[in-house]
């Protein structure tokens, strides 16, 4: 039960930020690099759930008449599954690689759904996506350690116990 | 027993053409469900998600309008003054206009039963702020803070207010149109999407057509098609809302004529009709404040 609140109540913070930040014109992917974290420490069906009321947020609230988020976010859970199971490293620091790379893949699943402008939106919003890459790979190992203090006092599983838990799986 | 597993086998390979035919049947009905099934709570999923996050993205707008009042409060005495009396001349110069235009109202509605015509539609405006855009369609579309609860309902006409030409006081301009509506919010499309068709008519010919957006938004130009082939039109010609379809207020102004690369200011296609381009008065990405005609209630 507190799990399942945890994940419904940071996925639709998360969503709400980067709501906030878009009206402003900055492309902050929050919702991503959460999900990324959720779908480590909770399994990837509870991503996956997040990922759907995430999608739901981001896109119908922003007059979307369709789930374009979706692919993009499911892609993110499979980056994760990845890294939990194939990258050797335990840092944390490390983690600003998939933080730098969780915005660029967001970013070009999104294109296609908007093909009408396609080379407009490519040529204004690069820079943005930058930029934005630079802030997520310093944002990503800082919500791990944020995150992880606090399920600590919680009592919910920890992103840097992710592995221990898979090789006991194992 | 190894060949009563290898005779099981056979058997499982062999798979008759009515059971294809069957299962075949059976995936289309299942994907056909769930198309339907996920149109339908999209729809409700969209509604409920917008009303959701509404408390959440309207705090922070207010948030932002007390910044900006605030901000207000620390310019120059004389500066607020001089704003002041300005604000104050354009709200008598409305006012008058107001009453002239409330005595014509009453005299249609009275020619119109006496001849027993039909009574037309008035509109009333329901004031809205721009609650949220999206960076990839930003000057297509964007949410406002009004939805169903006010009375706005799809296709109604948004507007804004700006100078344009010489005018001493703003004017309403169109905008765009409603798109989609929950209790709370709504998604306007701007003029320079493709989701926003609306019937204009141009101020020196009379000639009516359809404009739509482009497909591309970033030109800044929405399509005039279906203009009659002999229409004479110039540069810089006004395109204003007309009554045909009875969902618009007319004379709102929406646009002026471009000219075409080749400096002709309309184009034929197919020898059929004339189209042209028209810039629209308001930039979609600088509005701030809009208002949606709704039909007043009778």
């Amino acid at each position: 039960m507190t799990e399942t609140l945890y994940i419904l109540f940071f996925t639709a913070f998360a969503v709400m930020l980067e709501l906030i930040l878009r009206s402003f014109g900055l492309f902050l992917p929050l919702a991503a690099l959460f999900l990324f974290y959720a779908a480590t420490v909770f399994g990837c069906r509870a991503a996956g759930a997040a990922a759907l009321l995430a999608a739901c947020g981001l896109d119908f609230v922003s007059g979307s008449p369709h789930l374009w988020s979706l692919p993009a976010f499911a892609l993110v859970i499979a980056f994760s599954w990845f890294w939990l199971n194939r990258v050797e490293s335990e840092s944390i620091l490390l983690h600003a690689v998939p933080g730098a790379l969780i915005v660029p893949l967001i970013w070009l699943c999104r294109l296609p759904f908007f093909p009408d402008r396609l080379l407009l939106n490519v040529l204004t919003q690069l820079p943005d996506v930058v930029t934005a890459s630079v802030v997520c790979a310093l944002l990503l190992p800082l919500e791990i350690y944020f995150f992880d203090t606090m399920n600590e006092k919680l009592g919910v599983d920890l992103y840097t116990d992710a592995k221990i838990r898979l090789h006991n799986e194992l | 027993m190894n060949r009563r597993k290898d005779n099981l086998l056979a058997k499982r390979r062999e798979v008759s053409p009515a059971h294809l035919i069957v299962s075949a049947a059976a995936a289309a009905l299942v994907l056909l469900l769930a198309f339907a099934a996920y149109c339908t709570v999209r729809r409700t999923a969209a509604r409920m998600s917008a009303d959701f996050y509404y408390p959440f993205l309207k705090t922070v707008r207010g948030l932002e309008d007390s910044y900006a009042d605030g901000a207000l409060l620390m310019q120059n005495r004389k500066t607020l003054a001089a704003a002041l009396v300005k604000l104050q001349k354009e709200n008598f110069e409305l006012a008058s206009g107001r009453a002239v235009l409330q005595d014509l109202r009453t005299e249609n509605e009275m020619l119109r039963q006496t001849l027993r015509l039909r009574r037309k539609h008035n509109f009333v405006p329901v004031f809205a702020e721009v609650l949220t855009r999206d960076p990839m369609s930003w000057n297509e579309q964007f949410v406002i803070d009004r939805g169903s609860d006010s009375g706005i309902s799809e296709g109604d006409p948004v507007v804004t207010s700006a100078l344009i030409r010489n005018m001493s006081i703003p004017t309403a301009v169109l905008i765009g149109r409603v798109k989609s509506v929950s209790r709370h919010t709504a998604v306007v499309s701007t003029l320079l999407s493709g989701d926003c068709r609306l019937g204009v008519t141009l101020a020196k010919s009379r000639a009516s057509g359809i404009l739509e957006g482009t497909e591309d938004a970033g030109t800044g130009f929405a399509l005039l098609r279906y203009l009659p082939v002999k229409t004479h039109m110039e540069e810089g010609d006004m395109a204003f809302t007309n009554s045909f379809s009875g969902n618009n207020p007319p004379g709102i102004p929406v646009g002026e004529i471009v000219p075409w690369a080749d400096g002709a200011a309309g184009r034929e296609h197919d020898h059929v009709y004339l189209e042209a381009r028209v810039h629209p008065f308001v930039r979609p990405d600088a509005v701030r404040f809009v208002a949606v005609y709704i039909r007043e209630k009778s």
